[in-house]
């Protein structure tokens, strides 16, 4: 009970502020509601005892790629944004729209049954341990560092690959856009 | 001595009942041996100064200079605080908070020894909360001091603090690379992020892993000293000459910064034990098998051994400090980007090929 009451504040918080991040005139204040944001999708997954991910999620998002935004957004000129209309007439199509893929997708998140996916890759990788860490009793627990990693690279090998070729795909086009003459 | 006993397990009963009270008072505990110490660290880096320099520095506030923080408390406390025109007020406001947080949250997962024993048999840990993921809570939170800069700089809306917030805040993300890799060769030979079992591995292992991880030790320190903004690496704050992030502060907005410097600078000196020196671990003798006779002397001796290994290393700091002189900024950026990343990287690959190959 005190959990779902937790995760709807948290939840509410999250889309208040992402709806921040869009409708703020001012690029710093977008850019600061992006970061509550993220914070707050950490606490999410903490919420959901996913403490892994929700450190990666401050450390990478919050402390790393918001940090790069905040730079960019620093040296953008600030006098134009007072004169910018945000919205135009496609805004209501677009409203439309999303409400519609809203209602579709939760009308398919509350109807359906999903398969539970049994994976076996991270059974059959042996452990060695040496000496000194035979000792160590951490070694066998689920949130460890090495656990983490035995799934990483045998149960979700292919999600994991396929996200760092799609990450190298960015850089590339990121560098071909930025290039005036190739 | 028995009243004693009873008063205690009187309190111990009524804490029982409110766990909350417990993490209350070992966070007050904590926050004020913190402060404590980082107000004195101002004083010896002073004193040390003027003692590598040839002067006195400062002595005359109580015996020995010893009142001076709380001389420098008042000072700040009392001057006004502006607000400049030009600024975004709210932001300007919260910069501070920003860079003042971190380091005090970062010293949550610390262990400072193993546990107490009371006599009727329950135990008490040194730490507010020693969670499965410490490093990567340290690195999470420390990589958040770096928006107090950033948003300092911008919102006080003069064009000098911009540029120092863009400067500092290039600075802490390419030494921020080198840092955290650094950091992970030590996870990578203890196999854990929780602070308690990397010092439990140094002391399995039987050596501490400065040995194994001698790189990743020198880069860690080259780094967190960048990190620190001290001396070689002070471009962000620059005290007499380059116009830093924090011009436009006064009072006890600036003092929020500078004592979220000196917090950092306790806050590594007391990372780098556990990571790389044994933290509580007292050199040369089998901690464990000692524990098992006399548990609350070994937990003294451990914070004793702890104190003094970050005193070390804290001391350290000065030194250097008060030896080099500073780096330009584009050679700031090499030293960052084209040195210590390389080194860190090759750093990984050979303690990996020592705990495959040596340790067996």
């Amino acid at each position: 009970m005190m959990m779902t009451v937790l995760l709807i504040i948290v939840g509410a918080l999250i889309a208040l502020f992402a709806i921040g991040v869009v409708s703020f005139k001012h690029p710093v204040a977008s850019a600061v509601s992006l970061l509550v944001g993220f914070l707050l999708v950490g606490v999410f997954y903490l919420l959901y005892g996913a403490e892994f991910v929700a450190a990666v999620q401050v450390m990478v998002y919050a402390g790393g790629i918001m940090v790069l935004y905040l730079m960019g957004v620093l040296f953008t000129d600030n006098e134009w944004i007072h004169v910018t209309r945000q919205t135009h007439l496609q805004a209501w199509i677009g409203l439309v729209l999303i409400l519609a893929f809203f209602a579709f997708f939760g009308h398919k998140l509350f109807h359906s049954e999903y398969p539970a996916i049994e994976n076996v890759a991270s059974q059959t990788v042996v452990q060695k341990e040496n000496k000194a860490e035979e000792k160590l009793g951490y070694l066998k627990r689920e949130t460890n560092p090495r656990s983490v990693s035995v799934k990483l690279f045998s149960d979700y090998l292919i999600p994991f690959e396929a996200a760092s070729v799609l990450l190298t795909v960015a850089v590339v086009g990121g560098i071909f856009l930025a290039k005036k003459e190739v | 001595m028995d009243t004693l006993l009873n008063l205690w397990s009187t309190i111990e009963s009524w804490m029982l009942a409110f766990p909350v009270v417990i993490y209350l008072v070992k966070i007050g505990i904590l926050l004020g041996c913190v402060f404590a110490v980082v107000a004195y660290i101002t004083l010896a880096e002073r004193r040390l100064l003027g003692f590598y320099q040839s002067r006195l520095g400062p002595n005359r506030v109580g015996p020995l200079g010893l009142i001076q923080p709380v001389a420098d408390g008042l000072k700040c406390f009392l001057k006004e605080d502006i607000v400049p025109l030009n600024s975004n007020p709210l932001l300007f406001r919260l910069a501070p908070v920003f860079a003042f947080f971190p380091p005090f949250a970062g010293f949550a997962v610390f262990t400072f020894a193993l546990p107490w024993v009371m006599p009727n048999g329950r135990t008490y840990h040194y730490s507010v909360a020693d969670v499965d993921l410490g490093v990567l809570f340290i690195m999470a939170i420390s990589s958040l001091g770096i928006f107090g800069l950033i948003l300092a700089g911008w919102s006080s809306g003069s064009k000098y603090p911009l540029f120092g917030s863009l400067r500092s805040a290039s600075q802490m993300l390419a030494y921020e690379v080198p840092l955290t890799l650094s950091v992970i060769s030590v996870v990578m030979m203890a196999g854990s992020f929780r602070l308690s079992d990397i010092v439990a591995a140094q002391q399995a292992y039987k050596f501490y892993f400065f040995i194994p991880c001698i790189i990743g030790f020198v880069v860690y320190f080259i780094s967190s000293v960048a990190e620190m903004n001290r001396t070689p690496f002070d471009l962000p704050e620059g005290e007499s000459e380059i116009i830093g992030f924090h011009t436009e502060y006064s009072g006890m907005r600036f003092a929020f910064f500078f004592v979220a410097e000196y917090a950092n600078v306790v806050f590594i000196s007391m990372l780098a034990p556990a990571l790389f020196l044994g933290g509580y671990d007292i050199p040369f003798v089998n901690d464990l098998a000692l524990y098992g006779a006399h548990p609350n002397i070994v937990s003294i001796l451990g914070v004793c051994s702890y104190a003094a290994k970050s005193t070390i290393f804290a001391l350290f700091v000065i030194w250097v400090r008060a030896t080099f002189p500073r780096y330009r900024y584009d050679q700031l950026l090499k030293i960052g980007w084209l040195v210590l990343l390389p080194i860190a990287l090759a750093n990984l690959f050979v303690v990996a090929g020592i705990k495959l190959f040596l340790l067996k």
